[in-house]
């Protein structure tokens, strides 16, 4: 019997060795990776707060990648610290905020539906668009939707405008056709809500036929 | 548009339908250029561009003339007249095939274009785009994942330029607005 106590003991020893190790290994990976994102471009005296902003992300569970990105934006245009910290700062934010008002959402669903946050479409709205789209990837339509909205659609029609298409047409291709067509219409001269009215009605025929030739949201 | 237009469009390009060429139109002299030079290697040095068409690119670029010279024969008045509300001009940007995306600039005086974005890390030296043809046309075709990208024109190193057709991206905290890109998933198509 006390043998095997012992044994045990041993294993249990072992396991929580085996456990520490590979958390530090887990965690040193994890800050390798930030330390990839943050690049040499970041400057030194920024690196400490913005990988805490980092830090925080992923402990709440959201992607970095865009806010690395967002930090390397500011360095890459010669904005100045406190203005990168800010938009890095200001975007966590904005992350967080559409995060906790979604359901189970993918990386690159969350930085959609946050671009059509930051272009004006409230989180009801963004949640609207996912109960009435379930079963299929919100990357597109919430990138579209956020497309419309910066263009000065109204957001509720733009949510409809989305909604609408997403669920006559199955694929992706239709709505960057509307997306395509409503800049068109702006850059013609229409206000945004004749635009988006007008770019509603395209041919499925001129759709199917640009297939392989996507273009811009 | 009407219907008779439509179908009399849908009757004329019927034969194009499968080309890959993308939305050709009047401007078809430059798009030609961007072809040909891109055919010979303009785009070689964008780093995921590469082996883009492989060995079919002269097929590629004779398909693409003879579709340009058909729509501007046949085409005329009626394609700048009934098609323009669906169609893209060529000397913008846009995705050329599902996850390949063409970025077009336009400048006469420029003497370096690069585009930084969110999917080179805002790395103003990683694409630079090649001048094509004698038009200052800058053309250069990446591949990007699937979802929505922000980006501008880098002119001669140090002035930010965003695309003026594009959609923007929300925010400005750096400055104007960047230009946004939407790439769609092959299994989309």
């Amino acid at each position: 019997m006390r043998y095997l106590s012992e044994n045990l003991l041993k294993i249990a020893l072992l396991l929580t060795i085996a456990l520490v190790i590979e958390s530090s290994i887990g965690a040193g990976a994890l800050h390798a990776q930030h330390s990839a994102a943050l690049d040499k471009r970041i400057p030194t005296e920024l690196r400490p707060v913005l990988q805490a902003i980092l830090d925080s992300a992923v402990t709440a569970g959201l992607p970095t990648a865009s806010l690395a990105d967002k930090a390397l934006e500011g360095v890459s245009k010669k904005a100045d610290g406190d203005r990168v910290v800010s938009a890095v700062r200001a975007l966590y934010q904005q992350l967080k905020t559409v995060q906790q008002a979604l359901d189970s959402i993918s990386a690159a669903e969350l930085d959609a539906a946050t671009v059509a946050y930051r272009a004006g479409t409230t989180t009801a709205m963004l949640k609207t668009v996912q109960n009435s789209l379930p079963k299929r990837s919100l990357v597109v339509p919430y990138g579209v939707l956020g497309t419309l909205v910066q263009r000065g659609v109204p957001v509720s029609d733009a949510v409809n405008a989305v909604v609408k298409e997403a669920k006559r047409r199955k694929d992706d291709q239709s709505l960057l056709a509307l997306s395509t067509a409503l800049e068109r219409n702006i850059a013609a001269g229409l206000p945004a809500r004749t635009a988006l009215i007008r770019a509603q009605k395209i041919p499925d025929a001129v759709i199917d036929n640009e297939r392989g030739g996507t273009r811009r949201p | 548009m009407n219907a008779h237009n439509d179908d009399e469009l849908n009757r004329l390009f019927a034969p194009l339908r499968e080309f890959p060429a993308s939305s050709p139109d009047s401007t078809d002299r430059i798009m030609a250029e961007i072809a040909v030079d891109l055919s010979e290697g303009g785009a070689k040095n964008s780093k995921v561009n590469s082996g883009w068409m492989g060995g079919r690119r002269p097929v590629f670029v004779t398909v693409l003339a003879i579709a340009a010279a058909v729509i501007v024969v046949v085409g005329g008045g009626l394609w700048q007249t009934s098609t323009q509300d669906h169609l893209t001009s060529p000397t913008t940007t846009m995705s050329v095939r599902p996850g390949v995306v063409r970025f077009v600039f336009v400048s006469a005086d420029a003497k370096q274009v690069t585009v930084a974005g969110s999917f080179n890390h805002w790395n103003t030296d990683a694409t630079p785009l090649e001048r094509v043809g004698s038009e200052g046309v800058w053309a250069a075709e990446v591949s990007l994942t699937t979802g929505w990208h922000s980006y501008m024109f880098v002119v001669d190193g140090k002035q930010w330029v965003p695309d003026p057709a594009a959609p923007q991206d929300p925010g400005t905290e750096f400055g104007p607005s960047n230009s946004a890109v939407m790439v769609i998933a092959h299994n989309s198509l």
